[in-house]
């Protein structure tokens, strides 16, 4: 079978919460984790491939699906973790942007999911997405926004205070 | 953290009963019943838009305490250093992840001896070469010994045998063999010692805010009993040359002249490691003299008239002199080649990966290839005499008595910008990756940002002209006319970062 077959062949994912979705091969293997389960598999013309996802409930699994069918024609850049690193937090296209805009809770599964799959551009967008919520802010502000308690003595909050002061202004 | 039972201030009874049963159920069962409520009142917009207003608060994650380590370490190496630090400050837990060495080593590689591609920011390095001066300190000699003559090798023969013809019997052994340790291993390891990596960063970060601001402890050396002429520093070591005749070896730290070496002739160029100094001296002649005895071991007639300048590196010593020639001897063969080309004296020769640049009295810059022994290119464009010069890879930049400052393109000899700033003539310069310094006849000494050519800021330390300056990642050292040498120290106290 040709690469180009085993693409547009479908295949059924499967969620925590036993939904089914039939997609693509090609937007499927966006995961490394379904790829290598289909490769285990070994996929055949007459059966759609059943794979289950025990990790992913059915709403991040939709979720997952529509990020991977809108980026299934990306051209994977080869880049290393440096460079990839240094581009900036700001190039975040829109399409992604909206899509991680959603709700803090949501972007935790989708992190997870995008960790368990093994997507890395989906990973890489919504840790990065994360960043930039940490971005710009002092501690208040941090501890706000996640809803974090200050766990430091007044001792220690000063000392490290002291010790991170060198990087206020420029 | 309130819970939704809080919310509604006062139920009735079958509200009551309503919660009670409701907060009874799974988590299954709380989805559908909610759903279902959501869904009742879909109908009125600004009761949907209130109930989300209320719901959002519940809706935040501790991401850092929530997510595995590898997940939660993979959301800050996208952080910058300043949010690394704001979020240290968030809580115990967000503090061990953010002071986590490897983002800090990241960011230490990201940001040191470079500019950052991301924040436009780069850090000094720390001085470059760990010298070991245990053998001025133990006073362990170099032996004294016969020359034997040079420009007669034998290209085949080690290298050390044609070290010790050029240089005279165990004269070789002050020369270093090429070390085996790469350049980033050095770092790394000159860089770390027993600090963190946030530790290592700050300290850097303080350094070059010191640089930018023009903040230093200043500190002179009443050096020579005559103008300074040369001088080169090591970490904390200076060697100067005056106009009295004399070689002083200092130490940076107590400002203290360690030794003295009287020279039978001014020396106006030198350069030292571990064992040796070799200066080029107003008779023409290069004296090679130990660093622990003073004694001068070899002395080579080098050029008709001054030599004006010199470098050497484990393969080569080039010179310039007045001649209008530079010579290059080879550690290797032992041979000694004339770089013709220059129709008046040369006043700089730099070395660098191969290639020999030269400045001279001609106003012209001269790049030679140590290979082939020719002359690639010739930098036109200055309009007085050329005083100074440094080469990289990429660029060259020279000072000349036109009182500008010229960077150019070292492949095309393209000048790619001039550097006005000094009212006099320029004598002396240094770049690194991220300024250029400069010092003039006025006494100034002008601190450039490298990429924009912009003068940062000029120090007033010398009543007359700077003849010579160098300067590493937290200090500038410059000689004057006035006899004096000058540090001007950047450098802060280490810092230290706590663990709870």
């Amino acid at each position: 079978m040709t690469e180009e077959n085993t693409d547009t062949q479908m295949v059924k994912l499967c969620s925590s919460d036993d939904r089914e979705f039939e997609v693509e091969a090609k937007v499927a293997k966006m995961s490394v984790t379904i790829r290598n389960m289909l490769e285990d598999l070994g996929l055949d013309n007459d059966e759609v491939p059943n794979i289950p996802l025990p990790n992913v409930n059915s709403q991040i699994l939709e979720m997952v699906i529509n990020y991977c069918k809108h980026h299934k024609d990306d051209v994977v850049l080869a880049t290393d973790d440096e460079t990839t690193r240094e581009r900036a937090l700001e190039d975040i296209d829109p399409w992604d942007q909206k899509f991680v805009g959603a709700d803090q809770g949501t972007l935790f599964e989708l992190i997870l999911a995008a960790n368990y799959l093994d997507i890395k551009s989906l990973l890489d967008l919504t840790c990065k997405t994360v960043a930039n919520m940490i971005k710009g802010k002092d501690a208040e502000e941090i501890r706000k926004t996640f809803n974090i308690q200050n766990d430091f003595t007044k001792e220690e909050e000063e000392q490290v205070r002291k010790e991170n002061e060198w990087c206020e202004e420029k | 953290m309130p819970t939704l039972s809080k919310v509604p201030p006062i139920l009735s009874k079958e509200q009551k009963d309503f919660m009670t049963w409701f907060e009874a159920l799974d988590d299954d069962q709380q989805k559908q019943v909610f759903s279902g409520l959501i869904s009742s009142v879909s109908r009125k917009p600004e009761v949907i838009s209130s109930i989300a207003r209320g719901i959002a608060p519940f809706d935040k994650r501790d991401f850092m305490a929530a997510l595995p380590k590898k997940l939660a370490m993979h959301i800050l190496s996208y952080c910058d250093a300043r949010s690394l630090c704001c979020s240290a400050l968030v809580s115990k837990q967000w503090k061990s992840l953010a002071d986590d060495d490897s983002l800090w080593h990241r960011m230490c590689s990201q940001h040191i001896n470079k500019k950052c591609k991301r924040c436009g920011w780069g850090l000094p390095l720390e001085a470059e070469t760990e010298m070991n001066f245990e053998d001025l300190e133990n006073g362990e000699e170099v032996p004294i010994v016969q020359s034997n003559g040079c420009g007669n090798g034998d290209s085949n023969s080690h290298p050390a045998d044609s070290k010790k013809r050029l240089f005279g019997g165990e004269m070789a052994g002050c020369f270093n063999n090429a070390s085996t340790e790469s350049d980033s291993e050095r770092q790394t390891k000159r860089l770390k010692r027993d600090r963190s990596w946030k530790e290592v960063y700050a300290e850097r970060m303080i350094v070059e805010k010191n640089w930018r601001k023009g903040q230093f402890r200043a500190a002179k050396l009443s050096a020579h009993t005559d103008s300074v002429l040369c001088l080169e520093f090591v970490r904390t070591r200076i060697v100067s040359a005056g106009l009295d005749k004399t070689i002083r070896v200092w130490d940076a730290n107590t400002r203290e002249c360690i030794k003295t070496m009287e020279v039978e002739n001014t020396a106006k160029c030198l350069q030292f490691d571990k064992k040796k100094v070799i200066a080029g001296c107003v008779d023409g002649g290069i004296r090679i003299l130990c660093l622990c005895t003073g004694a001068c071991v070899r002395k080579i007639d080098a050029h008709r008239g001054q030599v004006n300048t010199l470098q050497f590196d484990d393969l080569n010593l080039v010179s310039g002199g007045s001649d209008s020639i530079v010579q290059v001897w080879s550690f290797v063969t032992g041979r000694c080649t004339q770089l013709k080309g220059h129709t008046d004296a040369v006043t700089c020769v730099r070395l660098h990966s191969g290639k020999v640049l030269s400045g001279s009295e001609d106003r012209t810059l001269k790049l030679w290839d140590l290979q082939t022994m020719i002359c690639q290119t010739t930098f036109t464009g200055h309009k007085d005499t050329i005083t100074c010069a440094q080469l990289s890879h990429n660029i060259v930049v020279s000072g000349s008595l036109d009182n500008t400052i010229k960077i150019w393109d070292t492949k095309t000899g393209e000048c790619l910008n001039t550097l006005f700033s000094h009212t006099i003539g320029v004598n002396c310069l240094q770049f690194d990756s991220l300024r250029i310094v400069s010092g003039s006849e006025d006494g100034t000494i002008k601190v450039w940002d490298r990429q924009t050519g912009h003068c940062m800021y000029t120090l007033q330390g010398h009543d007359q002209s700077v003849n010579t300056l160098q300067f590493n990642d937290s200090m500038i050292v410059s000689g004057s006319d006035d006899n004096n040498i000058k540090i001007f120290d950047f450098s802060a106290e280490p810092l230290r970062i706590s663990g709870f």
